[in-house]
């Protein structure tokens, strides 16, 4: 293998999959490292067209599994069938100074393989209202920067949403969103009739719904609406960097992918005034090597992304890359996962559906939308679902000595609907949340990455206001026992961590500018969730494709004309 | 199927992992030694034929539900989990033999269900410690190996693996069962 390209992508998943393919389509010798295992397409789905009845345990993991991996187990989509992309919790670990449930998935595609697909663009409002209402630095980009990258972003990945004609949710390329059923569409009547600033609509997901000649060339089919997705999908019915833009990238013969390879750091070359590569260390072998490129892409999933650049100190940095100011790492934001409410609905008996869906209902932020009318700051989404319950409703629906041929068959039809409810509350960057390296080192001499995130009293009093106002909003439309909980789950479950090298204007309070650049080493680009200003509210995996993507044009721009 | 035709699928299914006989059960659970988990197997196959009612005897042509059960509740309930389980088999057994001199598979059919319906209806007054929760959990075990199995989910439901697509609003027709496992 050469060692020597025009890019060097630290990361395989969401993101890096964009940096990969844009740089290839436009000619640039491309090197994308890897530090998990290769997962190739379809190849290595292993439990994909498997049934429940296929697995041991049917699905569900044994106890040992669960008490030694007591933080990943926590992740709702780890489980029999997908236990194999997720990193185990002695795997790489890490100190929690406070808890915080790092979830991870080392392989080519990173989490893109198992990640929840809703994929809705940040409003103009999510751009302004960390500066307008004074919660954070200003975001050097907003809605209109990014439109355009939205749009080519969904025109490839393929995203099944409705036109709503939301400010607050804008409208992208969409293909057929899913359908509602009929007690979501009843609960979305009642919300918008009782409550004039909130208005529910079909989630949008990165699912082809239809087909289009680009997913042909991708060599995707259509989702069958399964919701295996977590397994990886052969027929590529979703968004993965490994069933759509890595495979596209190597067509263009650009492409070189290295796996089992940790980037200990970046090197900076002190006389060039700019990184000259990475050094890595075999995963298998530790053999460690120096690789060269012009420019560096930094997409290895927030935190990750944070240790190479803490990790990658010289003379000139001795802090970090870039980290003149002492900001990487801090300013770390989640979203805040605490609030839910359970719901009965009677009636619609007669009323059912088929199939899985891979979307639920969401509702934007109604809170803190034009100016800051509440207590805390930020808002927050909302997102429901209505279904009918199924055989597991014994304990509460069949009460006393009930078994036998009448028992199961009453039990095989659907029941009652049953509502669940959640919050996607925005997270507010502060000073204090952050990640930092320890003394200890892992197995290949790089050091354990600490993080200490919590929450604040911000995020107490919007879980308050969720659980009151989630509450009002299902007790008008009718639902019986409303049951509102805050689980009190630690930070990092949401999976949406962000910050640490955050976007600005200003070099002294920033790390990146707003092409993603370094603001101290211009040929170094960091466009995953680590640039991320604030969290806003919105799940946030399409902003980063659409950043990277940018940012991707914005660098080949610059080699081209020999600036970087 | 008749009684005698049932008690010989359960036997089978039990002595194919290789089941204490009953006598010996019976003794270690008087003497309180130590009852080995395996040792449920035929009383999970017993409520299974119970509970299952007539699905009981096609589901268990492809599947060993006593000896899924052990498995499960054995590798992924937690300790206090699993021992509930067990400790509440051992109890229920010790309550038929002091009550009939019997365990539950080998009592007569008007026996067992008058076992089993004292069982869900004394909430107030259990037969033993926790009896009340234990059948309860022991029966939603039961459902999930039935309605997780390709029987269960195939035959009695409406499972389809590759649905094709979602279909949000469609109309419940009498005796539609759910498609979903």
């Amino acid at each position: 293998m050469t060692t020597d390209f025009d890019v060097i992508v630290i990361g395989s998943g969401m993101s890096g999959g964009w940096a990969a393919k844009e740089f290839c389509e436009k000619g640039f010798k491309t090197l994308v490292i890897e530090r998990g295992k290769n997962v190739k397409h379809i190849k290595d789905y292993p439990t994909a067209w498997k049934n429940p009845w296929d697995f041991e345990y049917k699905g569900y993991l044994p106890k040992g599994t669960i008490e030694e991996n007591p933080v990943v187990s926590r992740c709702y989509a780890f489980n029999e069938a997908t236990e194999h992309f997720f990193v185990k919790d002695n795997e790489h670990p890490y100190k929690q100074v406070k808890p915080f449930d790092w979830i991870r998935g080392y392989q080519v595609g990173g989490k893109s393989l198992m990640w929840a697909r809703q994929v809705q663009r940040w409003s103009k409002n999510e751009f302004i209202s960390s500066s307008r209402d004074k919660y954070a630095i200003p975001w050097p980009i907003g809605y209109d920067d990014l439109s355009n990258w939205y749009s080519r972003v969904e025109s490839f990945i393929g995203v099944a949403g409705n036109k709503d004609g939301l400010e607050e949710a804008p409208d992208g390329e969409f293909l057929r969103p899913w359908e509602m059923n009929a007690v979501e569409k009843y609960i979305q009547k009642s919300i918008k009739q009782n409550f004039k600033d909130r208005t529910p609509v079909i989630s949008r997901t990165a699912h082809l719904t239809e087909m289009k000649d680009q997913f042909i060339k991708q060599g995707r089919t259509q989702c069958q609406a399964r919701t295996l997705c977590e397994r990886g999908c052969p027929l590529g019915g979703y968004y993965s960097s490994t069933s759509s833009t890595l495979p596209w990238a190597e067509k263009t013969g650009n492409l070189t992918l290295l796996t089992d390879s940790i980037v200990e750091k970046i090197i900076y070359d002190e006389e060039l005034g700019k990184a000259k590569g990475v050094k890595i260390v075999n995963r298998l072998s530790k053999k460690v090597e120096v690789i060269t490129g012009r420019c560096v892409f930094v997409n290895a999933a927030t935190i990750n992304s944070n240790l190479v650049l803490l990790n990658s100190t010289s003379n000139r940095f001795p802090k970090g890359l870039g980290n003149d100011n002492g900001l990487l790492g801090r300013y770390i934001s989640f979203h805040n996962y605490r609030g839910k409410v359970n719901a009965k609905f009677n009636g619609f008996e007669n009323s059912y559906y088929s199939g899985r869906r891979p979307a639920s209902i969401m509702m934007p932020t109604f809170r803190n939308r034009d100016s800051q009318d509440m207590s805390f700051k930020g808002g927050y989404m909302v997102f429901y679902t209505a279904s009918r319950d199924n055989w597991w409703r014994d304990t509460k629906h069949f009460r006393g000595p009930q078994y036998g041929n009448e028992f199961m068959k009453k039990i095989s039809m659907p029941g009652p609907w049953s509502i669940y409810m959640m919050m996607q509350g925005e997270n507010i960057p502060i000073y204090s949340n952050h990640v930092r390296l320890g003394k200890k080192r892992d197995d290949y001499g790089i050091p354990i990455i600490e993080i200490s995130v919590d929450y604040t009293n911000n995020d107490e009093l919007m879980i308050k206001d969720f659980l009151k106002e989630g509450k009002k909003m299902l007790e008008r439309a009718g639902c019986t026992d409303i049951n509102p909980y805050d689980t009190k789950q630690a930070p990092g479950l949401d999976i949406h961590e962000v910050g640490g090298a955050r976007m600005g204007n200003d070099s002294d309070n920033s790390i990146l500018n707003k092409w993603n650049q370094m603001h101290l080493c211009p040929n170094v680009f960091v466009a995953d969730g680590a640039c991320m200003t604030t969290s806003g509210t919105k799940n946030p995996s399409l902003t980063f494709m659409a950043i990277t993507a940018r940012a991707a044009n914005f660098a080949a721009e610059q080699l081209k004309n020999k600036k970087i | 199927m008749d009684r005698r035709s049932s008690l010989g699928i359960i036997a089978k299914a039990s002595f194919s992992i290789g089941i204490l006989p009953e006598k010996i059960l019976l003794n270690a659970l008087k003497s309180d030694k130590k009852v080995k988990p395996t040792d449920f197997v035929i009383l999970f196959e017993s409520l299974g034929r119970n509970f299952l009612g007539d699905f009981y005897f096609e589901f268990v042509k492809e599947n060993n539900l006593g000896a899924f059960l052990q498995c499960y509740i054995e590798n992924c309930l937690s300790e206090k989990e699993k021992g509930n389980f067990f400790e509440g088999s051992s109890n229920f057994q010790k309550y038929c033999d002091n009550q009939y001199s019997s365990v539950f598979e080998k009592l007569e059919e008007s026996k067992m269900e008058k076992v089993l319906n004292d069982l869900f209806l004394k909430k107030e007054k259990p037969l033993f410690k926790n009896s009340y929760q234990w059948i309860y959990n022991l029966r939603r075990l039961i459902l999930f190996a039935f309605f997780k199995s390709e029987y269960g989910a195939k035959k009695v439901l409406r499972y389809d693996p590759i649905p094709g697509t979602y279909i949000g609003e469609i109309e419940l027709k009498p005796n539609d069962t759910s498609w979903a496992t």
